[in-house]
């Protein structure tokens, strides 16, 4: 897995869906996670610092919203992905992230959660983003908290026990992870703003309906997850219905933690970093392995804007060389 | 058939055939691919490489680097064609992309390529830009990259707001999953009535507070009359369909937009419920607000319930008066409710054979409305 995501890794900096194409955000995300899974010094050391700070910047919006990829569109899940790989891998540079706060906090509208970009409806995948991302910034106190738990508290079904991703959709399994991740976050952000309300046991959604959901309606029989009832399986559904089913289980913070598996023992999973979405150890051990080593040093500023030429000399088409 | 007898595939042949189809399919793909990548590595911007690219992207549009790719060829063809010549490739991409969209309308890759087109066309026909969004969303009125694609072709071509409203109304007419129309709605109606500019272009400096205005109380007002108007609709959907989230929600916003000052909004008497009810510009907690409730010059002792048991602060807040105070519709009865935290009170006629009554020193629309909803309720909440 190491040597194939090395191969995905660009020339210029940043992860490709595959090898020989562009980087985009989105495997960025991805194969620093899955990296960090891994875990080892290999898969550490498989991640090119400098070019990822490189592409990273070259992604950057004036108005602080990054691209997901040169010549490609802005929305919310580019910052939570660039402010993930940046804060695992420690190039979080100064000014990296100017503008950003603002940029996201631009997206959260009247209905309480965050839309993809200013003005849309709000969604699960993008209100996830923007506050995960807010989170890494430690700026989610600037959101509107209260409008957004009134949100997301109010996209799960009270029939299926799972969660639309916008108003007045059906429910889909990989927005367990999505909408019901948001509570921990939420849960951590009202406390430290002084809530004193809060439970010390239970997340503020209904885990044992969420866990139904998932285990009677989301697994294929011959094995992985999906959506709905009648839905193929797929691994994206696979994962996020599972980072969903690990929330559902797992109450924790500084002091309390707190389990509620439904049905057998073997049920159980391991809990998931709220965040990042690996287990928390592997967070901690990513963590501490690249802070060791000092923030790359990048005189490249804010580059072009998605749709110009890159200003090195040496490439005079659009996007890295192959 | 042969010798009299169908002959049947087998499970496992019929699986075997499947694989070899898809092996096929895959390497034909694979070998387009790596001409693509080959080609763009010797720097190669001609018609095969669009005839490639168009081939993998037709059946893979989500493949960003061939969209990247296919932009160098078109940016690289403008510098070798006329004018004329540009618009009609361009016209061809938008065809091309069309049936991309068909295939798969929510496609981030050919909705951003589409939109880089439009940018870049010679002559852009934004009406039929327009057409292609009224088609796309009649299909599917909640597909975001379709009103992300929307706004910009309007703000583009200058759509006038009130045509965009006329829009909406056909769709949220139509179909029943509407949220993102009202949703549209709510963008448009504030650009109707400037009188509102954000905090940010009228002070000039960015707002510095550590507490920020909330996008729930932005000073996206709304102007009385457009307000009516706009309470009639949505209350017309849930009237239509009560399940409906949608219009409760953009409902719930819509009552946020008109309210200034902080105020008793309106009282309201049924002397059959034998019931009180008051609601308030913006949610209270009725014992830090002290409320007092005078009938006929009399402070009345009165337990004050809000219609969410379990908050502790609400817009609307409800008392049943002592059994036979109000009952005998021969009596005129006159009812005062006080909010002394805020100095400020309302009065309430109940005149004689009348059943109800709300306040009427001025009897705007808007009171009009006020009472219909306290009076909805009044009935519905049920202690």
């Amino acid at each position: 897995v190491c040597q194939f995501l090395a191969h995905c890794q660009s020339p210029t900096g940043g992860f490709a869906g595959g090898p020989g194409q562009h980087a985009h955000l989105a495997p960025t995300y991805a194969a620093v996670n899955a990296l960090c899974i891994i875990g080892t010094e290999e898969a550490y050391s498989v991640i090119d610092r400098e070019k990822l700070l490189d592409f990273l910047w070259s992604l950057k919006q004036p108005d602080g919203s990054f691209v997901m990829h040169i010549g490609g569109e802005v929305d919310v899940r580019s910052a939570y992905c660039a402010a993930s790989v940046a804060s695992l891998t420690n190039i979080m540079a100064p000014k990296l992230f100017e503008d950003t706060t603002n940029w996201i906090l631009s997206c959260q509208n009247w209905e309480g959660g965050l839309s993809g970009v200013p003005g849309l409806e709000a969604h699960g995948g993008y209100t996830f983003c923007g506050m995960a991302a807010l989170v890494i910034l430690g700026k989610e106190h600037m959101l509107d908290l209260k409008a957004l738990l009134r949100w997301v508290v109010s996209r799960q079904m009270r029939f299926e026990g799972g969660f639309q991703g916008r108003c007045n959709k059906l429910v889909d399994g990989c927005y367990s992870f999505w909408q019901a991740g948001l509570l921990p976050l939420l849960h951590r952000a009202l406390f430290n703003d002084g809530e004193s309300e809060l439970s010390r046991q239970w997340w503020m959604f209904d885990q044992q309906a969420l866990q139904e959901y998932i285990l009677l309606c989301c697994q294929n029989p011959t094995g992985g997850l999906l959506d709905k009832p009648g839905k193929s399986r797929d691994f994206y559904h696979t994962c996020y219905c599972l980072s969903g089913l690990s929330i559902a289980q797992h109450f924790g913070n500084m002091e309390h933690y707190h389990e509620v598996i439904l049905g057998k023992e073997e049920n159980r999973l391991a809990p998931t970093h709220p965040v990042y979405n690996i287990r928390p150890e592997k967070v901690a051990q990513a963590v501490q392995h690249f802070r060791r080593l000092s923030v790359p040093d990048s005189s490249r500023q804010a580059g072009p804007s998605a749709d110009s030429e890159p200003s090195e000399p040496a490439s005079p088409s659009a996007g890295p060389q192959s | 058939k042969q010798h009299g007898r169908v002959k049947v595939k087998t499970t496992a042949q019929q699986e075997e055939e499947k694989r070899k189809e898809r092996e096929k399919k895959l390497k034909i793909y694979v070998a387009a691919r790596d001409a693509c990548f080959s080609k763009r590595k010797d720097g190669v911007f001609d018609e095969e490489a669009l005839q490639l690219t168009q081939q993998l992207l037709s059946s893979n549009p989500d493949f960003a680097t061939l969209w990247n790719y296919r932009r160098e060829i078109l940016m690289h063809l403008e510098t070798v064609k006329d004018k004329d010549e540009v618009q009609k490739i361009y016209e061809a991409e938008l065809l091309f992309l069309e049936s991309c969209l068909k295939v798969n309308p929510k496609s981030y890759g050919s909705w951003h390529h589409r939109g880089w087109v439009s940018a870049r066309l010679p002559r852009p026909d934004w009406a039929r830009e327009l057409s292609l969004c009224d088609r796309c969303l009649s299909l599917d009125d909640r597909n975001f990259h379709c009103w992300d694609y929307r706004r910009m072709v309007v703000k583009m071509s200058g759509v006038p707001v009130k045509q965009e409203l006329e829009f909406t109304d056909r769709l949220i007419g139509s179909n029943f999953s509407n949220y993102s129309s009202w949703h549209y709605r709510s963008t448009l109606l504030p650009l109707l009535h400037p009188e509102s500019p954000e905090a940010t272009s009228q002070c000039g400096d960015p707002p510095h507070s550590s507490s920020p205005p909330s996008p729930q109380t932005h000073f996206h007002r709304v102007c009385e009359e457009q307000l009516l108007k706009e309470y009639e609709l949505v209350q017309n959907a849930f009237f239509t369909d009560p399940n409906d989230q949608s219009a409760w929600f953009y409902y719930r916003w819509l009552l946020g937009r008109a309210e200034r000052e902080e105020m008793i909004s309106c009282v309201y008497v049924s002397r059959e419920g034998e019931r009180v009810a008051v609601a308030f510009s913006r949610p209270v907690n009725a014992q830090s607000a002290g409320l007092l409730l005078v009938l006929d010059g009399q402070p009345q002792r009165v337990e004050w319930q809000s219609v969410h048991p379990h908050f502790k602060h609400s817009p609307v807040w409800i008392c049943d008066l002592p059994p036979g105070t109000i009952s005998d519709i021969t009596n005129e009865h006159n009812l005062t409710v006080h909010w002394t935290e805020k100095h400020t009170h309302r009065d309430c006629a109940l005149y004689t054979g009348r059943s109800e009554s709300w306040c009427r020193d001025t009897a705007t629309d808007l009171e009009l409305f006020r009472y219909r909803f306290l009076h909805i309720c009044s009935r519905y909440c049920k202690f």
